[in-house]
Formats: structure tokens, sequence, C-alpha cells
């Protein structure tokens, strides 16, 4: 059995008074794809944030329980919030480039890190970065142009880039393909697949399908409960619960 | 057959009608403050083109060293010169009434003109030239045909006599009309044919400098901190409120609070660009916030959560990635604020920057006066001719506003980044 | 058992899955006429009727080939999982069950052209008969099973069998034995062969609905009863 990475025990998650999440235990392992799936408002994306600590930016949410990244209590007082996010990056749903350029896109976690010193250092790291996420046979002879001037699919590749590019132990996907049409959805979920080697990947999707593709671990959320959370394979052939079942079958619950 | 026309009933001719209707009201809103703008514009300009030229009269001057003394240009008796030459133009004239009244063809302001002149060309001491200098506003009236010859001699401003005098200078080529450059380079002056408005545009000049310098910088921080770092709370409500309702607070109650307070409890100096500007920034920094406030909630939030996302600071991911991309919207709220702030009479007004000051400015502590102020001093003027300087002088203030909104919109365009 | 899970979001999806599922039904009462009346061959021959029955098949195999098509579509259209899933991918199975089904009546009937005059003794037919009725009954339960999602049916179904195969081994040794008195004539002892083979193909029937009475116990469990049993 391998140890899991991150791991919540008992976690709740309130926006005021209002429970969004309640008493959740999961172990992620690492090197894996982890899929969280649900209808919408089940709080699977709140669950996700919480990981990152993406949460503290809203005034009215709080957590309760424990939540460990490597054994660590992510939320003791101790911990540098920064600190966190270095180590656990984050794709949004709408791709997000910063309105300069492709290569300062992929420079600018470097940069605020001081990762890289030399300036050959850095065009170094920025390429590593820009060929895990493939994107550089299709960008490096304009990496001076901005980053929206990509299409939709290469922009997310380049926000996939811009988080790897400071070597996270986890990223976290929050819908990353919803924006995307099916080729650079599929593109994105290849390269998701390639990512898994050198991190741990959690990815929040609507399509139960992509779930199904590019995960080999999948948890179903329901009204702030997490269902049923066992191997892919198992959820989408023959889920336990019948919560779960209802909604990979696309049944009235 | 499908019936695609518009009588396929559903209404379509009232609503056609309506739709008609509606076009034709934008158009004549739109005819109707074109018509009060065209109007506006129209007097304003057919007003001022009076001050467009002026009016100079040539005499001839001797500057031999009976009447000065090379090495002592200053105590030279200038203004007896100018008479001299304006009595020997005119040997008949006799009589002390009539001689004063020929020294009023030309300007009172024509002896420190020739001082002016000979000062910057010492060549002409020693002979006699003809020298052009400015004509008195009746005789600027006279050539101009504003004057009526056919009214009675006791109800118009030029005698007879004048009108005789004013045709031989006429004749014999000694009036001439040029443009009016002095207008532009001329401080403020009790006479109008040489009253200038370079005084009111350096006053008004540093008194913005001194409004943007104070309110840029705080109305950025205070706007930056207010939308991207105080917490949500009761505190920050109220202080937005009050931040809203300052903007719509009366001018002149902030030159009232600059009279008690820069002037009362600082003692800073009266009539002063340096107070006019701080009490311009007072009145200008609601503005600029909301402005800021306005440009820093248009960055897609998703840049700052794309920034923080990847372990930047706060402070980092609004420094780096949201104030840059709100500051051309920033930079044009500033503008507005300022050219607001240029247009501004009454809180000045409080603080004595309503003075008669000829002088012009050299830096913000010297007593100064600002365009608009200039325009209402020389409104409530009783000379004819300086209704024709208030013209003007709100054509220049027109021109400097359209300037800075010209500027702002170039900023926004250079400034602009797609996302 | 009454245990239906909810109808989907998407009506048409019930109404394809139940479309799949009546054609299976038709599929399956097909097949059991073709062997009430194969069996019934031997005991009165009509050779119209066994052409007839024969020709059942091409309507069978045609069946099997809509299961499989229309399967194949709703793949297609609703990409199913889990219990959808299955639904969808056992009645593949099944009807390739049926139709082998169809295949041992066929045979049944076209062994029927082969009668001679010496008929053996009653008791064989009566075995046979027996049998028939039994792999019948079987049949009619697993499609019940089926439509109904019903796994202790199917269970029992699966139980029956063993019947069937007793059967089966009591006529092996009634023939055995006949054959063995060595005092048949060539008529006969053909005769006896052919009702050991008719009782095989019924016996391999019982063996096919055990199977379809295991993919229903796939479908409502999810797991492959051959890897456990």
């Amino acid at each position: 059995m391998v140890d899991s990475i991150i791991s919540s025990r008992d976690v709740n998650i309130f926006y005021a008074d209002k429970q969004a999440i309640f008493g959740v235990d999961m172990d992620i392992l690492p090197n894996k794809v982890t899929a969280f799936i649900g209808p919408s408002g089940c709080g699977k994306s709140t669950f996700l944030r919480a990981i990152n600590r993406m949460n503290d930016l809203i005034p009215i949410c709080y957590m309760e329980g424990c939540m460990t990244i490597g054994g660590q209590d992510i939320y003791a007082p101790e911990v540098d919030v920064v600190a966190l996010r270095a180590q656990v990056g984050m794709v949004f749903q709408k791709p997000n480039p910063f309105p300069k350029s492709i290569f300062e896109n992929v420079a600018y976690g470097l940069r605020i890190h001081k990762m890289a010193a030399a300036k050959s250092e850095m065009d170094d790291r920025v390429e590593w970065s820009l060929k895990s996420a493939g994107l550089w046979d299709e960008v490096h002879d304009r990496l001076d142009q901005p980053g929206n001037s990509l299409s939709g699919g290469q922009q997310q590749r380049l926000c996939i880039a811009r988080a790897i590019a400071i070597e996270p132990k986890v990223i976290l996907m929050d819908e990353p393909c919803s924006a995307l049409d099916p080729i650079a959805t599929a593109v994105v979920e290849d390269l998701i697949d390639q990512l898994r080697r050198e991190f741990t990947i959690i990815i929040v999707t609507h399509s139960m399908q992509q779930a199904a593709r590019i995960s080999q671990r999948t948890a179903f959320f329901h009204l702030g409960n997490l269902v049923e959370f066992n191997d892919t394979k198992t959820i989408f052939t023959n889920p336990v619960d019948e919560r779960t079942q209802n909604y990979i079958t696309g049944r009235i619950g | 057959m499908i019936d695609l026309s518009n009588k396929a009933g559903f209404d379509l001719a009232a609503r056609n009608r309506a739709e008609w209707r509606f076009r034709l009201y934008g158009i004549l809103a739109i005819a109707v403050s074109l018509l009060f703008l065209l109007t506006m514009v129209g007097n304003i300009t057919s007003t001022a083109s009076g001050a467009l030229k002026r009016t100079e009269i040539a005499i001839e001057v001797d500057l031999g060293a009976d009447n000065l003394d090379p090495d002592d240009l200053r105590a030279a008796p200038w203004g007896g010169i100018v008479k001299q030459g304006l009595r020997d133009m005119f040997p008949g004239i006799t009589k002390r009434k009539d001689k004063k009244l020929l020294y009023k063809l030309a300007s009172p302001e024509a002896s420190f003109e020739l001082e002016k002149i000979v000062t910057e060309n010492p060549g002409l001491v020693g002979g006699v030239h003809k020298i052009w200098v400015s004509a008195s506003d009746d005789l600027d009236l006279f050539i101009r045909g504003k004057v009526d010859p056919d009214l009675p001699e006791q109800k118009r401003r030029v005698t007879d006599d004048e009108i005789t005098w004013i045709k031989s200078l006429e004749n014999s080529g000694n009036i001439r009309r040029v443009i009016n450059w002095q207008f532009l380079t001329n401080g403020d002056s009790r006479e109008p044919e040489v009253a200038g408005i370079l005084g009111a545009l350096v006053g008004s000049a540093w008194s913005l400098g001194v409004c943007f310098i104070l309110s840029f910088p705080i109305g950025i921080g205070a706007a930056l901190y207010l939308e991207e770092f105080a917490p949500k709370n009761r505190l920050s409500d109220l202080i937005e409120v009050n931040i809203n309702n300052l903007a719509a607070v009366p001018s002149i109650v902030f030159g009232l609070l600059g009279l008690a307070m820069f002037l009362g409890v600082m003692g800073l100096p009266r009539s002063s660009p340096l107070v006019g500007g701080m009490v311009l920034a007072l009145m200008t920094l609601p503005t600029m916030i909301i402005a800021a406030r306005a440009a820093l909630k248009a960055v897609p939030p998703s840049f700052k959560e794309g920034a923080l996302a990847l372990g930047a600071t706060p402070v980092q991911a609004v420094f780096h990635h949201v104030f840059p991309v709100a500051m051309p919207g920033m930079l044009t709220g500033a503008i507005i604020g300022m050219a607001q702030a240029l247009g501004e009479t009454a809180p000045l007004l409080m603080i004595g920057m309503v003075a008669f000051i000829v002088d012009i400015p050299t830096s913000i502590v010297q007593p100064a006066t600002a365009l608009p102020v200039q325009i209402f001093l020389w409104a409530d003027a009783p000379e004819r001719a300086f209704s024709e300087k208030t013209a003007a002088a709100i054509i220049v203030l027109l021109f400097f506003l359209i300037a800075m909104n010209l500027i702002a919109i170039l900023l926004r365009r250079k400034l602009e980044t797609r996302f | 058992m009454e245990n239906n899970p909810p109808e989907h979001i998407v009506a048409k999806f019930d109404k394809n899955l139940d479309k799949i599922k009546s054609v299976i039904l038709d599929m399956g009462a097909l097949v059991g006429t073709q062997i009430k009346d194969a069996t019934a061959l031997w005991f009165a021959f009509d050779e119209a009727e066994a052409a007839r029955i024969r020709a059942l098949d091409l309507q069978v195999n045609g069946m099997n080939s809509e299961v499989y098509a229309r399967a194949e579509v709703l793949i297609v259209r609703r990409q199913p999982v889990a219990l959808d899933l299955r639904e969808t991918l056992a009645p593949i199975n099944i009807a390739s069950e049926l139709e082998r089904i169809g295949d041992h009546a066929k045979t049944l009937a076209k062994r029927a052209f082969l009668y001679t005059d010496e008929r053996p003794a009653k008791e064989f037919f009566d075995l046979i008969a027996q049998m028939s009725n039994d792999v019948q009954q079987m049949l009619i339960d697993v499609l019940l099973a089926y439509s109904n999602s019903d796994i202790d049916a199917a269970a029992r179904v699966r139980e029956k069998d063993t019947a069937i195969d007793d059967a089966h081994k009591k006529m092996l040794r009634m023939v055995i034995a006949a054959l063995s008195e060595g005092r048949n004539s060539e008529d006969l002892t053909t005769e006896l062969v052919h009702m050991v083979l008719n009782s095989r193909n019924l016996e391999r029937v019982g063996d096919h609905i055990v199977n379809i009475a295991r993919f229903v116990n796939q479908i409502v469990e999810g797991h492959d009863l051959k890897a456990t049993d």
C-alpha cells in the first residue's frame, strides 16, 4: 500500500453559517490522477480549493478538521500559505494567462520565488516547463508574444506550464477543459496523463467521461458529502453507492 | 407560402412605428444638445474674435540725449516721451484738455512697452524712431466699428475730436491691427488692451501640478488598499459611502476647509498655487479614488487568483498583475479629475486666488490666480473690451480641457492591455 | 424482487434499454416455442412443420443482429456506464446464447426427419418430453428473471439445471442398457442413438439457459459469476 500524499480527516467547510462540506475523510495517492465528480454545488470545487487554501480568499469561508500534505497540517498556524501554494499549484476553469508575454507567464513563478538566478537558468526552466506542457514546439519561436494571443487550448497548457515551472508536488485543476473544444481537451487530457509521472494531480470535472478517461481514482461528492471514493474503474463499472450509480448513469436520484 | 413581409401580423406595423419613434427621439435629443453646444461655442468664439487682434499706434519718439540717459534707461521719463511723441504728431493741439484726450489715444501701458522695446534694442537710443505701441481700448473699439459715430457725442466714449485724430492717424498709416499674441504672453492688467492670460495659465498649471502630485499617489493608494486589501466590514462600507458622498460635496465646501485648515491652522501663504493645489487635491481625491476603484474592479479577478495560486503574496499579485492592467483606467480617471479641477473656481475664491495679480508666478508659494478665476474676474470688469478677453480666456480654458481629455484617451490607447 | 433503479433523466435512454430488453424477451419466446415444436415433431412427424421450425432459425439470427445493433447505437449515443453499461452489453451475450438454443432446436427438428418405423419404448419418449418441458420452463423462468432483474429467480434457474443433467445421464444409462441387450435392429439402434443426441441437445440448452442466468446476475451484481463459482 502506497502512502497517501494528501489526507483529510473529518473536514467540514462552511460559508458563513451554510455548511458546504460534511466530514470528508479522504486519502489521495501520489502520482495518480484523482477526479472529483458530482453535481453543481456538491462541494467538489470547495474541497479542491481547501487543498491550497484558496478558500482563504473568501472571508466568510472557514474550515474545521484536518488536512495534511505529506503529513503536515496545512492549516497549522506556522504554515505560510505562500509556501503551501508553491507546493500545490492550481489550474483554473477559464484559461487565465497573465497579460504578459508567453515567456513571462512561465517565468513569473520562478521570479517571485527566486528559483532561477541566471538568465540561462531561467531560459532552461521555461523551456523545460513549456516542453513538459507540450507547448514548446508550438510557441518556441514567439515567446515574446502575449500569452493571450494563443488559442484557448494553448492558453490552458500555458497555465499548466506556468504551474509546473515551480515544480509543485500537487497540481489542482478546477474543470480545466470546460472552456475547450474536444480536440484541445484531448491534448490537455493526454498532457495530464503524462504529468502524472512527476506530479500528483487532482481534477474537478463535470464530464464523467473525462473522469473515466484520465483518472485512476474517482471521488463522488453529493450535497457536500463524499459519497464514494474508489478506483475509477470500479466507480464507472460497478459503484457501491446507489447515489453514485444514479449520478453517473444520469438517473433522477 | 410563408409571409415574411411587414404585413405578416404579429402587430408588426405598431412595433415598427415604435422602433422608428424611439430612434427619432434619440436623434432629436442629440440634435438639441448639439444645438446648445454649437450656440455656446459660436457665441464664445464670435465674442472672442474681437480679442484675436489688437490695435497698435505708431508714435515718433525722440530718444535723444535730451530725453534720456543711455546709462540709466530705467530712470528715463518714458511717459513723457510718449506724450511728447503724440503732441509732435498733432502740433495744432494746444489746449490742456485736448492734450489729455490726445494722450488717451495710446494705452496707459504704452510707456512700459516703449521702455521694454528700447531696453531690448539699445541701438535705438539717440535717434528719433517710429515705435508701435498699444492703442487704447477705446481707439481699438472705434477702429473695429464698435462705436457708433452717429450717436450724440455725450453718449459715446469717443469724442468728435478723437474721431478726427484717429481718422488722420489711420490715413497716415500710423494705426495697424496685429495678431494679439500678447494675450498669451502678458499677465493681467487693469487695461484690457494689454491684459493677458499667462499669469492665470501659469497659476493654474502650478495648482494642477500640486493637485496631481498630492491626489494621484494618495488616490491610487487609497483605491488599491480599499479595493484589494481592506477587509470587507462595516468600517470599510462606511468609508466607501463617505467617499462617494464626498465626491458630491459642493466644491466651495472644500474651499472653506482649505481656508480654515491650510491658511488658518497651517499658515500657508494665501493666494498661492500651493494652497490652491491642495484644495483642488481634496476635491479631486474622491473622484480619483472612485475612478481608480472602478478601474481595479474591471480587472478580471482571474489574474490575481492565478498569481496567488502560484504562490505570489497578495501585494505581489496586485502590483504585478492587477495594477498594470488597471493603470490606464486609473490615469484616465485622474486626468478627468484634473480636468474638473482645472475648471473649478469656487474653492479658489475661498483661499484668495481671486486677487488681482500682474506678475507671472514663478513658484508655488507666490500669489497667483487661475484660469477660471481670471475668467470670473474679467467677466466682472466694466470695460467693454474685457468681455472679449473673457470669451478668449474661456476658449483657452476649453482648449486645455480638450487637450487633457485627449491625453487621457491617448494614454488609455497606448497602455491598454487586451485580455 | 422489485428493486428497479430510478428513471433516467433522458427518457429516451430508458426507451432504448427497454427496447433491447423486449427484443431479448421476444427472441426467448421464439426459441422457446421452437424447442416445444421441435420436440413435438418426435411424437408426430410433420414435414411442413419441421421445415417451418428450421426456417425460424433465420428470424432468430436476425433478432440476434438486432440486439447487437441496438446495443451499438446505444453505446454511441449514451455512453452508458455502470448498470447501464451492463444492461447494454449483457443482452449481446444473452442473444447469442438464445441463438445457440435456437440452433439446438433446429438440430432437433432436423434429426426428426430421420425417423424410422421402429420406435423405441415409450419411456425414452417420456424422458425426452420431460426434459423438453423442463428446459422450456427454465427458459421462461430465466427470461422472467432477466426481465425483473431478479437474481434469486436466476439462482433457482441455475439449480434446476442439475435435474436436466441428471435426466441426460439417465437417458445415457437407459440407451446403453437397451443397446447392450444386443438384439436390436439397425433402425432401433439408430433411434436409440438419436435419443441420446436429442437428450444431449436439450442438456446443452439447459447449459445455455444457465449462462443466461449468470448474465442476469452479472447485470444486477456487477461481477461475473463464472469467476467466483
